[in-house]
């Protein structure tokens, strides 16, 4: 008897267990169809990423019985000062509580004035006037000039935020090196009116005056404070006064923090409450977001993006195409740095040679359909895009007969070094050795997180990096002498005959872009930048990597966009419903 | 009895310094500038490499490790836990706000595994080699093989996505702060961080009850006439759960040093998921003073058990003593 019972317990649990383990059906997720391409219309700034549709209205669901909006935070995050680390969501949600003097209209591009009533960009394009709107604090006080000005000049001293964004201001070095406390280009007018003077024109200004990191903050709260002080202001920061559409209601770190609507923004909000629950990582915010606790999501990978739309039918996902690429950066700075670099990568046929046998098409399809093969730092699908550079292909022979006549050495193993250390990294550089293998190049990589030890040493041939950008030139400061950073200098050759060469193809080319408003003249420039960009090919741009927004179906009116517009991006808070 | 507590404190203390040591060591390998883990970074910020070096020397960082290790030792007495190298924060402010939420959550989990663990045993002694015994018997079995995360992840994709009965982690929300609102959050951690406890207070009462059952003043008992539940509440449970309690109260320090995966698993704010985040992070001097905190914690957990089992059974201080 006992037996029997035994066996009929063990067959229940082992029926429990494959009934536990069986697939789910797979479900498409919910897509709109492709978002069409907008050519941009704004005359300062071209946009590299496409406009996205906004999501088709799904059928209302059934109410969760939540009448506010909840988004995720990761647990790093605190409202300690407008500090440079970063995710989706916390960026965000500081723009909401912060507003900015200018915000990017996502479906029309064009930048739209916010907390400032107009803008005015004076004939020589030095000049940038903003007229600010009767606007005020969540405590009521009215926004004034002097905070404005106070914004901005904690930001440059202090170094705070996108700070390189405000390096066209005059008196930025001095300030931003502490040699002033005050920038000489920020200028008041009278109580509603500051001015911005350049030192030269600069077409991408106006991003910084949109940007989420320089929210006007309430300059009365900071009286006598230095930069340093004002982030640790824990006082103001418990529970700070913003200029944004919403305020902070109440904070419960590490729990969450509840943001309630300001009814005296220029735009008022629809909806009344959010609530932003801490996440300590990504997948815990999916699974909060596959339960249903969480409306919004930025930024996933397909994978993850599609395994939570599969799991939650009240969710509806949305693929943006992203300015964010990889490449490898080639060390073309000779045995001077690093005795074991590999001499023929100075040569640029070589460069050429390694990127037409690295299969970009199968490294696509490794990171799924989201990811697409790139010829230059800008997408193909881009208007940006230079369509005389003809389109990346592999050629393996092509390859082979280039290598032989550029006296390429065979003998010295090629070096690929990344600090991604994830499996899908070790995949791909896996995958790269076999491409160089197909025409003789013995190739071997490593992995290392520690990625500050390579700073110097250069230890590498082909180094893995990734980027983006709203702005397209960013990509090709990477190339000038201007934007070689700590991270990339060692990579290149030292000495003045290649900032010679780099400032003829890059810097000039880079001022000149941001320097002019005119389209057809920014489009040459940046035609001639991306051409000087494949000739030298100083990187060997790999693909571009998309990703996904996932939305709960009871929020409507937030438009769609990639992360490329986080920071600036107008989030029109008077369309937002939740069903 | 004063001298038996007085031994055990005692007996703590080179078992901390012993622990404080590996955790210093530990940290002098940590390949970061020890200024960055001492002083709040924004003071940090600007300063010359001149500057630095006369700062290192005033803070006696180029002391000798002895020296440099009895002062951290000083100032951890003092509370100065240094500072993370993540977000700048005063280590001693990250613990204060995780302290409550493991506290709460272990004591839940006592709570369940002392109700369910021993209520389970004694149906098991009352109806042995029954369906109900061999039930227990079986959960009693998975309890104590499965792992507890298993079950965490299990109860999230049910109960959670699934059902969406309950959340999927946290440990509140914006009108459930008060301590019965978050039950529906405690919950499944405290179930997963219960189970091994319920598996092992199960079999432990099921044994005990079934000792204690089969004594003759039961056996008495029952001759006089007594009602079989008042023998068993009055005689048999009384006496059966004493072992029980002094084991479970030996076992409570597990608990803690078992919430740091329980605790990830349901994004639950304790001191665990800190532990597990900044070691992720690389928050290597967050983490050191975590892992410092909780075998503190343990050890001190094990002491308060001590104690209590030496108040309740004499055999165990006169055992020693004699």
């Amino acid at each position: 008897m006992k037996k029997w019972i035994a066996l009929l317990l063990v067959l229940v649990m082992l029926v429990g267990i494959f009934a536990g383990c069986a697939k789910k059906e797979e479900t498409p997720a919910e897509t709109p169809a492709p978002a069409e391409e907008t050519p941009a219309e704004n005359e300062e700034t071209e946009a590299p990423a496409e406009e996205e549709k906004e999501p088709e209205e799904a059928p209302a669901e059934e109410s969760t019985g939540d009448d506010y909006l909840k988004i995720g935070l990761q647990l790093n995050d605190t409202l300690s000062g407008l500090k440079s680390t970063y995710t989706a969501g916390y960026t965000t949600m500081l723009q909401w509580i912060f507003g900015t003097l200018m915000r990017y209209d996502t479906e029309t591009g064009e930048y739209v004035p916010a907390l400032a009533e107009k803008l005015d960009i004076s004939e020589d394009g030095l000049v940038y006037t903003v007229t600010l709107r009767d606007a005020k604090f969540h405590d009521g006080t009215p926004i004034t000039a002097d905070d404005v000005i106070f914004t901005f000049t904690n930001a440059i001293c202090g170094s705070a935020g996108r700070v390189s964004k405000l390096s066209a201001i005059e008196g930025f070095a001095e300030a931003n090196a502490g040699e002033a406390d005050t920038v000489s280009g920020i200028q008041k007018v009278d109580d509603k009116t500051v001015t911005f003077t350049l030192t030269q024109p600069n077409s991408v200004f106006v991003e910084a005056l949109a940007n989420g990191t320089f929210g006007i903050l309430p300059a009365a709260y900071f009286e006598g404070m230095g930069a340093s002080e004002i982030k640790d202001n824990a006082e103001f920061w418990a529970k700070p006064v913003g200029s944004g559409a919403y305020m902070v209601d109440e904070t419960a770190y590490p729990n969450y923090i509840v943001l309630k609507a300001n009814h005296d923004y220029y735009e008022d909000p629809a909806i009344e409450t959010i609530v932003a629950t801490y996440y300590a990582d990504q997948e815990a915010t999916n699974a909060a977001m596959i339960a249903g606790d969480l409306d919004w999501n930025l930024g996933l990978e397909e994978e993850a993006a599609l395994n939570i739309l599969n799991q939650n039918s009240n969710l509806t996902g949305i693929p943006v195409e992203t300015s964010y690429h990889r490449w490898f950066l080639c060390n073309t700075s000779g045995t001077a740095v690093n005795q074991q670099s590999h001499p023929s990568l100075q040569n640029a046929r070589v460069r050429h040679a390694l990127d037409m046998l690295i299969d970009k098409e199968a490294i696509s399809q490794l990171y799924g359909s989201l990811a697409e093969p790139m010829t230059t730092h800008v997408n193909p699908n881009a208007p940006a895009y230079n369509s005389d550079i003809p389109l990346w292909t592999r050629d393996v022979e092509g390859a082979k007969q280039i290598l032989e006549e550029e006296g390429y050495d065979f003998s010295i193993p090629l070096r690929l070094y990344a600090n991604y250390t994830d499996q899908l990294t070790a995949d791909f550089l896996e995958l790269v050795v076999q491409n160089l293998a197909e025409g003789g190049v013995e190739a071997t990589y490593t992995i290392d997180g520690n990625w500050q030890a390579y700073l110097e040493s250069a230890d590498y041939d082909l180094r893995y990096m990734a980027t983006s950008s709203l702005i397209p030139t960013t990509f090709y400061e990477l190339n000038s002498v201007a934007g070689l950073t700590s991270s990339t200098r060692a990579s290149y050759p030292d000495g003045a005959e290649f900032e010679a060469y780099q400032k003829t193809r890059y810097d000039d080319l880079i001022t000149a872009y941001k320097a002019t408003l005119d389209p057809a003249e920014q489009k040459e420039l940046m035609d001639q930048l991306q051409y000087n960009g494949y000739e030298d090919m100083y990187d060997i741009v790999l693909y571009s990597l998309g990703s996904y927004n996932i939305y709960s179906n009871r929020w409507t009116g937030m438009p769609v966009f990639s992360s490329d517009y986080s920071e600036v991006a107008d989030f029109k808070f008077s369309d937002w419903k939740l069903n | 009895m004063l001298q038996y507590f007085i031994k055990r404190f005692l007996a703590m203390i080179p078992k901390i310094l012993v622990i404080s040591l590996i955790i210093f060591f530990g940290m002098s390998l940590i390949p970061v500038d020890p200024l960055t883990i001492t002083m709040d970074p924004e003071q940090l910020d600007g300063l010359s490499f001149e500057a630095l070096e006369e700062l290192r020397e005033e803070k006696g960082l180029n002391d000798p490790v002895i020296v440099r290790y009895v002062r951290w030792l000083s100032d951890l007495c003092h509370g100065e836990f240094g500072y993370s190298l993540i977000t700048g924060a005063p280590i001693k402010d990250l613990i204060i706000s995780r302290i409550p939420a493991t506290l709460e959550l272990c004591l839940v989990a006592i709570v369940l595994a002392s109700a369910l663990g021993i209520i389970m045993g004694c149906f098991s002694a009352l109806f042995k080699n029954t369906l109900v015994d061999y039930g227990n018997t079986v959960v009693g079995l998975i309890g104590t093989s499965v792992p507890g995360f298993f079950f965490g992840m299990c109860f999230i994709m049910l109960f959670s996505m699934k059902l969406g009965w309950l959340p999927s982690g946290g440990r509140m929300t914006m009108g459930k702060t008060a301590f019965f609102d978050r039950i529906e959050y405690m919950i499944m951690p405290s179930l997963c961080m219960a189970i091994s406890l319920i598996a092992y207070l199960l079999r432990l009462t099921r044994n005990s009850m079934l000792d204690v059952m089969n004594k003759d003043y039961v056996k008495t008992a029952r001759a006089k006439g007594q009602n079989e539940r008042v023998v068993f509440i009055k005689h048999c449970f009384r006496n059966g759960c004493t072992p029980v309690v002094l084991c479970l109260l030996g076992r409570i320090n597990y608990l803690v040093a078992g919430s740091t995966i329980i605790e990830t698993v349901f994004n639950y704010p304790g001191m665990g998921m800190l532990m597990v985040s900044s070691i992720t992070a690389n928050d290597m001097p967050t983490a050191m003073m975590c892992i410092f905190l909780c075998s503190v914690v343990v050890l001190f957990i094990s002491f308060l058990g001590d104690v209590a089992i030496a108040l309740l059974d004499p055999r165990v201080r006169f055992g020693k003593e004699a």
